[in-house]
Formats: C-alpha cells, structure tokens, sequence
C-alpha cells in the first residue's frame, strides 16, 4: 500500500499542484474464482508518462493494462481514466475505451479485412468520420509506421513485424489518448523486434501516454520513466530505469533482472 | 430387365415441375433455415439463461426426432389441435425448422471458434458488440460455415424427398404418380436418382465457388 509514495515524478516542484492524472488506479483487487489475480493495486499515471510494467508470466502484467480498458472487469477498487471513473455502464465503458488504444502480442488484425479497411473500421463506425477522410488518416498512419504500401494487402499477407506495426496504425486512427501493449514483441523473431520497438520509440517521443507490458529491458531503459516490477498479482518495485536496473530494492526484483538480463 | 428411354421422354413435364417444385421448396427452405440458426446461434450464446435454453430444447427436439415423424406432427397431429395446414406449407415449415436447427449449430459452433482476440480487439477500438457481430464475426465465421453448409443443404435436398408422403408435389411423388401409371420404376426412379444428384452436386460446385470467391483473404498469399 506504500506505492502512491514511490512515485518520482510526482509534485517534484513541490508546488502542490499534482498534474491531471491520465490513469488512476487506487486500491485495485481482482480474482478469478478463488485466484487472487491483482492485490492491492495503487497506480498514477500522468499524461505523457511512459510506463513499462515486467514480472514474471502470471504476476498479474497483462490482467492490470487489461482492466483500463475494460477487457477485465475488477472486482475491487477505482480505476479513473482521464479523471472518468471505470463503471459497469457501458457508455462509460465505451467513451474510456475510444481514449485507449490497445496492442496485443498476437496482433489482432480482422485478418478479412485488408490493412486499410483494419484501419478505418473503427473511425467510420465509432466516430463517424467518412470513408475518404478516414482512409486518409489510415494512409497518414500506415506512413508513419512506415508500412504505405501494405494499406490494399490482408493481414496474412505481412510478416509478424508488419502485421504488429499494422496494429498500432490501426489504434492511433482513434486518436487516442493513452495506449496499452501487451507483450507487443513476445510473438516475433528476434530481427523483427526491432522493427515494432523502432515504432513503439518514435511513438514515446512524440509524447503519448504508453503503459507497456513487455520484457525487452533495452527499450524500459531508453523510454521509460518509470518501471514497475510486479509479481503474484502485486507491484513489488516501482523506479526510475537508472535506479530500477542499476540499484534494485526489492530481492524479488534482484532475482528477476538476474534472471532476464545476462 | 429392359430401359425405356421413352417412358422418360414422355412424362418429362411433370419430372420437370416436380424438379422445380423440389428446387424452389429448397431454395426458399435454406436461407429461412439459416436466418432462424443465427438467431438461434445468438440466443444461445448471449440470450440468458431462458432464452438460451429455449434454443438449446428447440434445436436438441428437432435434431432427435427423425424428419419423417416430424413431417407427420405437423401434417396429422396439428389439425387435432385445430390447425390445418396444407401439405406444401407443412413442407416449407418442416424443412426450414429443420434447416433452422442444424444451421443454428453450424453458426454457434463458427461463431465460438473465431479466437476471442477478434472480439477484444473490437472493443479496445471500441465498437460496441453489434458492430462486432456484424463486421468482425459474422464475415469470418462464414468462413467457417461454408463447407458444412454444403452439407446441409445436400441433406436438406435430400430430405424434402421424404415431403412426397403427404403429397407435396415435388420430384419424388410425380415419379411415384408416373410410376403408377407406366409401371416403370426402373426408368423413372433412375432418372430422379440422376436429378438429385445433379442438384447436390451442383451445389457443392457452387460452395466451392463461394468459399474461394467470398473469402480473397484465405487465398491470397504472401507476395512479399
């Protein structure tokens, strides 16, 4: 229950004034059946700020970003996105949801549908935007992860760095505020990471809200501002990349870096 | 054992309406069939506790009784109940209800196999599940539906044979009724023999046809 102090970020000025809040999490607790999922879960995310979250399979990663957008319901605590509180009310749910993009290890692409019509599926639908603005945007999107001349092609037809880079052009076309990635490279070949990492970079630094669930330790290093170990449903450690690596707190995530980083 | 071609040649009016009549009682049969099985599939899935087991009785009723004794319910047990209903509208409704139940199967079964990340990915962008419905699942699932509703459209086919018992006059009473009057049976139950096979075959070209030419992105290959 001690995380709301660890945050470095926070009121550094000390002027009082806490910046608006994109994600707020307070006391989150979640089960499935009598599994404990997520236990006491605190977290304040501002807006601009890049999180990378890591911990063992099972520590309860994947379930956190999924209950901000929904695709988990919690059973206990808050969770504020853009200072709205996540309820059962489905506008509710779907307003949060059109502010959150979500990328997935698997991709997700509607593998009927060519990368384009992925791309502007949801604009034309939930945003009502025409085809022809929409594509537009699409085509702005495909060019800025630097896959124009897939926009006519089926998902099958790429490779997993394609298809992945795909669905982050098909989440930005909803604008949205913060992003989640859930293990965005676990599905990919080594020499195709870089690819996706290269996007998810240039994606920081244009200064999007990012909660990233991934193990690759050189990317926490050069974006994150924050790294958030967790494990058995909880957050053990939370640090600044310098610190979190060089200095680690906790002997649970001293036995975790030992483990991944070699 | 002699083959007279002409027995055939002669009754060619009504092999050819009792043909139309068997196609047209299909044709109209299968498309209400699967309209029914997708709601049905739906209710099942998403209807509730009572809505979905109304479907599961409805569809594990007409799936356990055989069709000859269902044709016969509605035919012969109906009108005890006061509802009369002609041969030809029994055989649309027992036909469709039948379709109606294994399609509702079929559609269930399709809609559960497309993985559950389709459906996430949906609300992450934030389409509501109808959307979802319509243009992620559905379109996918008719994938997954295609080579077993060629299946049952050839049973469906095949079973409206059994509608000659209470005389709809489709391609198996006229061949009866030609038979009772030429005392051909070889000749003529060869020949409807040669007709139904000609449909289903037909039909299985014509799926074949549609699995590849409603679903580009199942062919289409990588080109680099």
């Amino acid at each position: 229950m001690t995380n709301l102090d660890e945050f470095p970020r926070e009121d550094e000025a000390g002027t009082g004034i806490k910046p608006p809040a994109a994600v707020e999490i307070i006391g989150l607790n979640k089960w499935y059946g009598a599994y404990h999922a997520l236990h006491d879960i605190d977290l304040r995310v501002v807006t601009g700020e890049r999180i990378v979250i890591c911990g063992p399979s099972g520590s309860g990663k994947s379930t956190l970003i999924r209950c901000i957008n929904r695709l988990e319901r919690h059973d206990q605590g808050s969770i504020s996105v853009g200072g709205l509180e996540l309820t059962d009310d489905p506008k509710r749910v779907q307003a949060t949801r059109r502010e959150i993009g979500m990328v997935f290890q698997n991709f997700n692409l509607f593998p009927h549908m060519t990368i384009l019509e992925n791309c502007v599926v949801a604009p034309m639908s939930v945003k009502k935007i025409a085809r022809a603005q929409a594509e537009e945007l699409a085509r702005s999107f495909l060019a800025r992860v630097r896959i124009p001349e897939q926009a006519k092609k089926y998902p099958g037809q790429l490779s997993g760095g394609q298809q992945q880079r795909a669905a982050i052009a098909r989440a930005l076309c909803m604008s949205p505020r913060i992003m989640l990635f859930d293990e965005p490279t676990s599905a990919l070949d080594p020499e195709i990471i870089k690819e996706v990492l290269d996007t998810m970079i240039a994606l920081a630094n244009d200064g999007m809200t990012m909660l990233c669930v991934t193990h690759e330790m050189g990317f926490a290093r050069q974006i994150a501002d924050r790294v958030i170990f967790m494990d058995h449903g909880r957050i053990v450690e939370t640090a600044a990349p310098a610190n979190f690596f060089a200095n680690p707190q906790q002997v649970r995530t001293r036995q975790f870096l030992n483990q991944i980083l070699r | 054992m002699q083959f007279d071609v002409a027995v055939i040649l002669d009754n060619w009016q009504p092999l050819a309406d009792g043909f139309a009549r068997t196609i047209g009682i299909c044709t109209v049969s299968l498309p209400i069939g699967f309209i029914l099985g997708v709601a049905l599939a739906l209710l099942r899935l998403h209807g509730g506790l009572v809505f979905a087991t109304f479907a599961a009785a409805y569809v594990e009723l007409l799936r356990n009784i055989p069709f000859l004794t269902q044709v016969f319910l509605l035919y012969f047990v109906l009108p005890e109940f006061g509802l009369r209903l002609s041969p030809l509208v029994v055989g649309f409704i027992a036909l469709s209800a039948y379709a109606s139940a294994y399609a509702a199967e079929i559609v269930r079964g399709a809609i559960l196999s497309v993985p559950a990340g389709q459906t996430e990915a949906g609300y992450a962008l934030g389409l509501g599940y109808a959307t979802i419905l319509r243009r992620i699942l559905l379109p996918q699932v008719l994938g997954y539906i295609l080579p077993t509703s060629t299946n049952l459209a050839i049973g469906l086919i095949k079973e409206s044979a059994v509608l000659s018992v209470i005389t709809v006059p489709e391609l198996t009473y006229e061949a009866q009724d030609i038979i009772g009057r030429t005392f051909s049976p070889v000749e003529i139950f060869t020949i409807i023999a040669l007709l139904y096979w000609g449909l289903t075959a037909l039909v299985s070209t014509l799926t074949k046809w549609l699995e590849i030419h409603l679903q580009p992105y199942l062919t289409a290959r990588r080109t680099g």
